[in-house]
């Protein structure tokens, strides 16, 4: 890190730019407060801007305060330019003041440089302000105020440090190691750290294997699948067996049908040959026509039906039917013409009939007569004038219905109209006599009201009168008479009241009950009147007296029984003319077959005899009928039959010529038939054909191979298998043929379920075998790798192991590079002292030539000023050129560091801090102007190597 | 094609009037390995030229076996890898088979090639796969359990074996306390396991289905065709007949797997292998070879390293039908992280050609860091020194000694400002 140029604004009271140049020793050689201190300060502040919360102590000015500016007010800052050893150039800018504050710009960038809450030496130097003092800016008061503690601590973070590290390489090669990159480009295109490749590879690992126990599942399951399928081997080889069976069957049944089929065609061959030697004999027949010779033979049926059935006709007319028409003949001669003639099945129910007729009619005669005799004799015990009522009611029996009904209601009417009417005065009297009442209580009430209320007035007259009197006894029976009076009138409206109620209730609605029932009473009257008119007028209309009404009210008690007596007699007049009509009609057909019998003594024996003579006629006569009927029939039908036999005969003849010479048609017919049985033979052999088609030599030849076929093929079967020489066909062909069809249908389909199964399971199988061994490959492949590259990760982590703790080894031995980097000042500087050493506490213990021993840390105490601030020197300037390595080269500032240092020294010092110029930016402060001047004089080579300004003219570059 | 024939002391000569029976022996061929994990790398065209190799191996040894007139062909099993092979292969094998009619072939499947519901070793899944079944002249065994097979061509041997039903390894001991059915006969053990009282021979193989010598001397076997060990070795019984033989792998493909292969054609009677009888036949020309080549640091580039490998490769006598797998040794220069040679060169060298730089370090003069005062007094000097510190301690240790020494390498070629990278095999 050089600084450039740095400008201050007003920072105590500096202001102005100053330059440093690199590759010098740049000294500021001023007086005393001329601001030296304060442009290490500035330099110092704005690496590490003070924070205005730090405690200091109480007198103390903070810094910020301390170089506010002398001349002004406000704010004041200073300005860095800086230059980084990568040639990155930096402006660091603080203001301080009332609001501090620092900025880091990237000047080629032009962009600002995050500081990250950090001072810029916290952030870019890694170490405190106190750390940082210690080791590059040396104040000329704290030459010798070292703070090991810190200081050790800030050495010990620089060794350990990862970007501390001395070695470039060596830090390149820690971060290759640690996360070493390879580049397979079927993971990435990129370079991948181990572990994500390990990682991919593992994955792509478990890719393969799972496809790999996918494919391996797949195999185990088809292995079951394949041994189930293998369980179908025994169904289809037994399937197999049968089916064997089953051809050798089948073939054997198709060798015996092929066989049987040349036989029959052998003898239909021989039945053929018959034929034709049969049709040559006909032959001569073979011209005859045969399309009537159904009709030739169906005359001559017919002529023989009919010839017979006349023959018949012939036989039973003579031996059956005239000895029998005679024979009824005779018997129906018997009996009478007109019997003969009405005799009939009809007549006899008829006179059975009427007989059953006549006896139930006499029997009503006689029950009748005994009723009517029963009555008049209950009349006569009872006194009934039955003459008397016999003559009234044949009077009343003249009459028209209506009059008639009305004279024999008229006494009981007559009595229900008076008895009403009476009833009616009764109830119009019992009215008025409540009317009559309900008035005499209505006065007897309206009496009393009227009573009370004139003594209710006189009371009140009365008490007026006493009170005029204005007594006081005179008031007091007014009072009382009023009250009285009062109570009077009360007592008297309630009167009035009841006699008011009274004839509402009770003699209003009595008086019109009387009214109406007076009128009720009126009314029958004259109903009355007119009903005794109405009868009057009927008698008189009709020549009857009064009396007859009299009559017919005495009578009328009568009337029922003379009622009965005269339906009585009705009845048995009208038996009587039943039984009368009946005996007639009875007579009428007895007659015919009792001559001698009277209708009058007709009588049950009679009709029955007469009824038997009319069954024997009627047999008779029907028999003699059914003879004649059937002999009359008989004698059509032999007519028929011979008219229908000479018919046939002339049609036969005229068919099949007459016959010839003592030839009968019968013969002649026959003869006819014989000739016709020979053509229609021959016709019939002529259209005939051999049964099953077999005609041809190529079929019977087709025939025979099939047969030798089956044959041959059962001999083969046989040859395989002896025990099918036994099986005999059990069926058909057809039936055989089909139960093959079907086995072989079965045997089809198990053996497709055995291969479809195995094919499956197979596929699988075969996948398997196929993509297996690609993942198995692959699998290997990829674990090869694996192990190869996990090999190197280990290796490469174990070579990042050791090299990292080589590193921290190395860097943790600061001390002995402290050592040296001071030995090596020291030497540069004196040659007094040499062998140095440098613990870890940083003791430093030299070799003094002088006092030939080594002297420890403690006695180099007892040094001269010069000495120890020379030791002191070499060994902060170690230490910065350590820590410089780790964090970088610093600029160094020593702040009248040769102060009490000889000559001699002072020169040794200068160009020990010239040649430290070339790695450093190195500032040097004295106030001893004539020390450099002298130098530059003796020691011009030096000097070249120094630039040496001033202060006091700002602007000007250092 | 070489024979190497097994030499033995002389014994008494066997009985004509003893039956005889003359066998060849193979296994392990691992057709369709996908050869994952090899350090060799073979990319997938180079697998399937192996495959075809191992084919054509196939194909020769049917010409042998009708040349040598064998009786019956042994195969202990690991015929393919399972989890790869493709239905050609595993039809193609059985189809070589088929050509060995009326040859009887006795397969006991091995780990690698286990018998189960989907191997091709079962003849159910056989059938269904290629729609035929196995030849009728070969016999697998198909029971994890020892049993008893015999041949209609050959009534007086009875043959024992087993299976693996999946590639997990057995741990029963399968041969103790076996006897035989006819003891008068002739008794041929066709086995896939590991014998575990010797380690020379074993390689990189895991112990499945182990036997002791003892165990197989004792069981009675006549002779015992073993499998699963990928280098030929004997077991003999105490008259120094031969009781027993790994043939080991036919086509070598292997870092273990150096040296001479090939198939073991012989002649069984009762008591072994007719002394002088048994013989190596190789069926393929390639081998594998391991070489070192040692690299300095005046090897600047990759064209210098390779012209120096090619003169060791020559030098070695390698064929272009080799596989090769180079180990570079030495020092390279600093700035020489790792050669990337050229892929052309690399086929032109052989048939597959590996060069492994693992173990190339960078030549950093430790001597001086180690040594030199000022050196000493850098970091890199004493982070040389505190590296040859652990150097030391790890001693004994390969892999700490690896590991510390490749920190040692990154360390400074960090320090130097190189790049970090990992050392590949290439």
């Amino acid at each position: 890190m050089l600084i450039r140029r740095v400008t201050l604004r007003s920072f105590g009271r500096l202001s102005g730019t100053f330059r440093f140049e690199p590759g010098c020793c740049n000294v500021v050689c001023e007086r005393n407060e001329a601001g030296k201190s304060t442009l290490v300060d500035a330099i110092l502040y704005s690496f590490y801007p003070p924070q205005r919360s730090r405690r200091g102590r109480r007198n103390d000015l903070h810094p910020l305060d301390k170089y506010a500016p002398w001349a002004g007010t406000g704010s004041y800052g200073v300005e860095l330019e800086l230059e980084e050893p990568g040639g990155r150039r930096l402006l660091l800018v603080n203001e301080f003041g009332n609001t501090p504050r620092t900025t880091l710009t990237d000047l080629k960038a032009g962009t600002p440089v995050p500081l990250d809450r950090q001072s810029f030496g916290e952030r870019f130097f890694r170490m405190s302000q106190a750390s940082f003092l210690q080791c590059f800016f040396l104040r000329q008061d704290e030459r010798e105020a070292l703070d090991r503690g810190e200081l050790v601590q800030v050495i010990e973070r620089a060794a350990v440090s990862d970007r501390r590290r001395e070695d470039a390489p060596v830090r390149a090669a820690l971060e290759a190691l640690k996360t070493p990159r390879l580049r397979y480009d079927e993971f990435s295109s990129n370079p991948l750290q181990t572990a994500t490749l390990l990682s991919r590879i593992e994955e792509r690992l478990r890719e393969e294997q799972s496809r790999l126990d996918n494919l391996e599942a797949d195999r185990a399951r088809c292995a079951q699948e394949i041994a189930a399928a293998e369980g179908l081997d025994a169904q289809i080889e037994a399937l197999s067996e049968t089916l064997v069976r089953a051809d050798y069957e089948c073939l054997a049944a198709e060798a015996a049908e092929a066989e049987a089929t040349l036989e029959r065609h052998a003898r239909l061959a021989e039945t053929q040959a018959a034929r034709e030697a049969r049709m040559a004999e006909l032959e001569p027949y073979a011209a005859m026509d045969l399309s009537r010779r159904d009709e030739a033979r169906r005359l001559h049926a017919e002529w023989l039906a009919q010839s017979d059935r006349a023959q018949e006709a012939r036989r039973r007319l003579a031996e059956d039917m005239q000895p029998a028409l005679e024979e009824t003949a005779g018997k129906l001669a018997q009996f009478a013409p007109a019997l003969r003639e009405r005799a009939s099945r009809a007549a006899v129910e008829r006179l059975r009939a009427l007989m059953t007729r006549l006896e139930a009619a006499r029997e009503e005669v006689a029950r009748q007569r005994q009723h009517c005799e029963t009555l008049r004799t209950a009349m006569a015990a009872q006194g009934m004038p039955l003459e008397a009522y016999q003559q009234v009611t044949q009077k009343l029996d003249a009459l028209p219905e209506p009059e008639r009904q009305m004279l024999l209601t008229y006494h009981q009417r007559k009595s229900e109209l008076e008895a009403s009417a009476a009833e009616a005065s009764r109830r119009a009297a019992e009215a008025e006599a409540r009317a009559a009442t309900a008035r005499a209580d209505r006065e007897r009430l309206q009496g009393r009201a009227y009573m009370l209320l004139g003594a209710s007035a006189a009371s009140v007259v009365g008490a007026v009168l006493l009170i005029l009197m204005n007594l006081l006894w005179a008031q007091v029976v007014a009072g009382l008479i009023l009250l009285a009076g009062v109570a009077a009138a009360v007592v008297g409206l309630r009167q009035w009241k009841q006699a008011q109620r009274v004839e509402a209730e009770q003699r209003d609605p009595a008086r019109q009950e009387q009214l109406a029932a007076t009128a009720e009473a009126s009314r029958l009257s004259e109903r009355l009147a007119a009903l005794r008119s109405e009868a009057e007028e009927t008698l008189q209309r009709h020549g009857l007296d009064a009396a007859y009404l009299d009559h017919l009210r005495d009578l009328g008690p009568w009337a029922r029984q003379a009622g009965e007596y005269q339906a009585a007699k009705q009845a048995l007049e009208q038996a009587e003319a039943t039984a009368a009509h009946t005996a007639d009609e009875a007579w009428q057909l007895v007659r015919l077959a009792v001559p001698d019998a009277e209708p009058q003594g007709l009588d049950t024996a009679v009709i029955e005899r007469a009824i038997g003579a009319f069954e024997q006629c009627v047999e008779v006569s029907e028999a003699a009928a059914r003879l004649e009927s059937e002999a009359s029939r008989v004698r059509e039908e032999l007519e028929a039959a011979q008219s229908s036999a000479e018919s046939r005969r002339a049609a036969l003849e005229a068919l099949i010529g007459p016959p010839s010479g003592r030839q009968s048609l019968s013969d002649a017919y026959a003869e006819y038939e014989r000739r016709c049985e020979f053509a229609a033979e021959y016709h019939r052999l002529a259209g005939e054909r051999p049964p099953g088609g077999l005609s041809t030599e190529e079929e019977c030849a087709n025939l025979e191979r099939l047969a030798a076929a089956a044959r041959a093929r059962m001999a083969e079967l046989v040859s395989q298998d002896a025990s099918l020489a036994s099986i005999r066909p059990s069926a058909p062909r057809a039936e055989l043929q089909a139960r093959l069809d079907d086995l072989k249908a079965r045997l089809h389909d198990l053996r497709l379920r055995r291969v479809n199964a195995f094919k499956d399971a197979d596929q699988a199988i075969e996948r398997w075998r196929r993509e297996g061994p690609n993942h198995t490959a692959e699998i290997a492949r990829l674990e090869t790798l694996r192990d190869t590259i996990a090999g190197f990760q280990q290796a490469a982590a174990l070579a990042h192991e050791e090299l990292a703790a080589i590193s921290e080894q190395v860097f943790s031995r600061w001390a002995v590079e402290i050592e040296r980097g001071v030995g090596g000042i020291i030497s540069q500087i004196t040659d007094r002292y040499s062998d140095v050493t440098v613990t870890e506490d940083l003791d430093v213990s030299v070799f003094s030539h002088e006092a030939g021993r080594r002297l420890s840390s403690r006695e180099l105490a007892y040094l001269s000023t010069g000495a120890r601030g020379q030791m002191a020197l070499a060994l902060r300037v170690a230490v910065s050129e350590y820590l410089s390595e780790h964090c970088g080269l610093l600029p160094l500032a020593l702040d009248e560091p040769f102060g009490h240092w000889d000559d001699e020294r002072f020169v040794a010092g200068m160009r020990f801090l010239s040649a430290l110029a070339s790695r450093h930016q190195v500032l040097v402060l004295s106030c001893h102007g004539w020390r450099f001047e002298r130098l530059v004089q003796t020691h011009p080579d030096l000097a070249k190597s120094l630039h040496i300004t001033r202060l006091e003219n700002p602007g000007k570059s250092l | 094609m070489h024979e190497t024939r097994c030499h033995r002391p002389a014994r008494p000569p066997v009985s004509d009037a003893m039956s005889r029976v003359r066998f060849l022996q193979f296994s392990d061929c691992h057709l369709d390995s996908a050869l994952a994990g090899s350090r060799l790398g073979f990319p997938p065209d180079k697998r399937a030229r192996l495959n075809r190799d191992i084919e054509a191996a196939l194909t020769r040894m049917v010409e042998i076996a009708r040349e040598e007139q064998v009786e019956v062909v042994l195969c202990p099993g690991d015929l393919w890898d399972d989890e790869s092979v493709a239905f050609t292969s595993a039809t193609f094998l059985y189809d070589t088979f088929a050509l060995l009619a009326p040859v009887p072939v006795l397969v006991a499947p091995g780990n690698h090639d286990p018998f189960n519901a989907f191997s091709y070793h079962n003849p159910a899944y056989y059938k269904s796969k290629a729609g035929r079944p196995h030849p009728r002249n070969v016999v697998v065994f198909g029971s994890p359990r020892l049993e008893r097979r015999t041949v209609a061509a050959l009534p007086d041997v009875d043959f024992y074996g087993c299976c693996f039903e999946a590639n997990v390894p057995r741990t029963d001991r399968i041969l103790a306390g076996v006897r035989q059915a006819r003891p008068d006969m002739i008794n041929i053990l066709v086995l896939h396991g590991s014998r575990d009282d010797l380690v020379a021979g074993r390689g990189e193989r895991a112990l499945t289905a182990p036997f002791s010598r003892d165990e197989l001397l004792a069981a009675g076997f006549d002779y015992a065709a073993l499998g699963h060990y990928h280098r030929y070795s004997v077991i003999e019984d105490d008259s120094g007949r031969v009781r027993g033989a790994y043939a080991g792998v036919p086509v070598p493909r292997g870092l273990d797997e150096t040296g001479d292969h090939g198939v073991l054609v012989g002649e069984i009677a009762e008591g072994g292998v007719v002394p002088g009888s048994l013989k190596r036949i190789s069926v393929s020309p390639r081998r594998v070879l391991r070489l070192e080549v040692e690299v300095d640091a005046s090897l600047l580039n990759a064209a210098a390293a390779q012209e120096r490998i090619s003169g060791a490769v020559a030098a070695a006598g390698a064929s272009a039908e080799d596989i090769l797998y180079i180990t570079l040794t030495g020092r390279t220069h600093p700035d020489v992280t790792g050669f990337d040679f050229d892929p052309a060169w690399l086929d032109d060298l052989a048939f597959h050609a590996v060069v492994d730089q693992s173990r190339v370090e960078p030549d950093y003069n430790l001597d001086a860091l180690l040594h030199d005062e000022t050196a000493c007094k850098r970091i890199e000097g004493q982070f040389a020194a505190r590296m040859k510190r652990l150097l030391d301690e790890a001693a004994g240790d390969p892999a700490r000694e690896r590991l510390v020494r490749q920190a040692l390498h990154l360390g400074l070629d960090a320090l130097h400002g190189r790049e970090l990278r990992p050392r590949h095999v290439c």
